[in-house]
């Protein structure tokens, strides 16, 4: 090989190996980046992910509770119900009591 | 004329690559010394070293012209094509400073040229490998 062909070889490989190697360094570099956003965007929604959670568990809640008032609502109707009518046998008991006085 | 500039800087970071590289492919492919010269023709001027790095041009911008739409296989072809760019420059540049008949003005022309494509080329690769990373670091 005459010198320009050897001198043009060298210089592209040197060329090929350092841009290789920078744009490496730029990849790691620009994983790096990626990493910290991720890891703030993490931090930042924190806070949001533990509200919406403890808002599930309050829904949940609520729906139990609203079920136990409506179970309470319908045995204190049967109650009500079976009052009214033992009020009205005692007044026919007392009816009945004074009659044979 | 600040903005002025800053439209300038904008097209070069955000306008894309791809058309570009497609018409400067075909016209690169067109007017590649291949298709218009035999290798007869070459050997008689004595140019064999020149019309195989000719042929070597033209695989890799077929090449590059047939991976066009998976950019990963294209920025391949452009990383060599723009080693091959180097490596005929260097030459050239190195044959230039040995030789003395070689006249002042044309070189110069020359090496404007050849370094305005080499631009073009750069910028078209380092475009091609952000994104391929870019696209890696998305998964």
């Amino acid at each position: 090989m005459d010198k320009p062909t050897t001198t043009a070889a060298i210089v592209a490989a040197v060329t090929g190996v350092f841009s290789a190697g920078a744009f490496k360094f730029y990849e790691f570099m620009l994983k790096q980046k990626r990493e910290v956003q991720q890891e703030e965007k993490a931090e930042q929604t924190l806070y949001r992910d533990d509200l919406i959670k403890r808002v599930e568990n309050l829904e949940t809640e609520r729906d139990e509770h609203l079920q136990q008032i409506m179970d309470l609502m319908t045995e204190m109707a049967a109650l009500k119900v079976e009052v009214g009518y033992m009020k009205r046998d005692n007044e026919v008991l007392r009816l009945k009591i004074d009659s044979m006085r | 004329m600040r903005s002025f500039f800053k439209a300038y800087r904008n097209i070069l970071v955000y306008h894309d690559y791809g058309p570009l590289l497609l018409f400067w492919n075909i016209a690169d492919l067109a007017n590649n010394r291949v298709l218009w010269m035999s290798y007869g023709e070459a050997l008689d001027g004595g140019n064999e070293w020149a019309y195989f790095q000719y042929a070597l041009y033209f695989v890799v911008a077929l090449g590059m012209l047939f991976s066009l739409p998976n950019i990963r296989s294209c920025s391949r072809f452009v990383g060599v094509y723009l080693l091959l760019y180097i490596f005929s420059t260097t030459k050239f540049v190195v044959s230039v400073l040995g030789d003395s008949e070689f006249a002042a003005g044309e070189v110069g022309r020359s090496l404007v040229v050849t370094g305005v494509y080499f631009s073009l080329w750069v910028w078209i690769y380092v475009k091609m490998r952000v994104e391929v990373m870019h696209k890696d670091l998305r998964g």
